[in-house]
């Protein structure tokens, strides 16, 4: 495999970050981002938007709610 | 206490006590589903969440027994926010991949780090309105994965897509997402 420029490996960098990539690809990916500061920030910008993402509080739904739905159920 | 696989059958038949027993332990992810996905209408979530199990109890007798309870209910719950938000359906612009150049200032680093950044309330506020801009078929996968903590597969199973276009669609609504809330965090 060539070496991968910057826009070749953005389309991979989620994959890279999920662990769902080929082996031989991630190798590529590491590689080239060892010489690049840009794409380093890049990922790390993506990394965090998916953390941010994941850490999103929770919402549940309020007793009220829960007894709606069940007070329109055919008895 | 009943097994699932009991409930179902008795629910099957139409008994709604049963029913209820059976979804209880899946309501919080239908109803942070919702929450999400109709970001900053709280009204849209709760009609969502319940049309959701109110849909379920009616095509229960249709569930095959071999499928997954959660994943039926994802899907349920899915296409009900899908049919609210479906005349948004176009692409997400995401400038770093619609421009042909390589490091356009976008590639810019973030000091702060992941849960500094989440209890941040302009931030939270900002990932809603953001989620609300994303095209409610990128913005479904987006929650699936990165919210409701699915894997591919299984976002996969509830959408009725392929992985590869599970992937594709999750790529670009974060990348949609990193553009959006790259002001925020540079703010």
């Amino acid at each position: 495999m060539k070496p991968l420029k910057c826009r070749q490996l953005l389309k991979h960098l989620s994959s890279y970050l999920d662990r769902e990539i080929d082996p031989a690809l991630c190798r590529h990916i590491e590689s080239h981002i060892q010489g690049c500061r840009p794409c380093v920030a890049f990922i790390s910008t993506l990394k965090k938007t998916v953390a941010v993402l994941k850490r999103q509080p929770a919402a549940a739904p309020p007793a009220r709610l829960k007894q709606a739905w069940r007070r329109r159920l055919p008895s | 206490m009943a097994s699932e696989t009991e409930l179902i059958s008795r629910s099957q038949k139409g008994d709604s006590k049963a029913f209820s027993a059976l979804v209880a332990k899946y309501e919080d992810k239908i109803f942070n589903l919702a929450h999400k996905v109709c970001a900053g209408l709280p009204a849209e979530a709760e009609d969502v969440y319940q049309e959701t199990f109110l849909t379920a109890f009616k095509k229960l007798p249709r569930f095959r027994a071999d499928a997954n309870l959660g994943t039926w209910l994802y899907r349920i719950a899915s296409n009900l926010c899908w049919m609210r938000f479906r005349k948004k359906r176009s692409e997400p612009v995401v400038p770093i991949l619609d421009e042909d150049s390589d490091h356009s200032p976008l590639w810019r680093d973030w000091s702060d780090g992941p849960e500094e950044l989440a209890r941040k309330k302009t931030l939270r506020e900002a990932v809603t309105q953001a989620l609300a801009d994303l095209p409610v078929d990128y913005r479904l996968v987006v929650v699936l994965r990165d919210i409701q903590g699915l894997s591919a597969p299984e976002t996969a199973q509830v959408m009725k897509l392929s992985v590869a276009a599970v992937k594709s669609r999750l790529h670009r609504g974060r990348l949609f997402l990193r553009e959006r809330l790259d002001g925020v965090v540079k703010s």
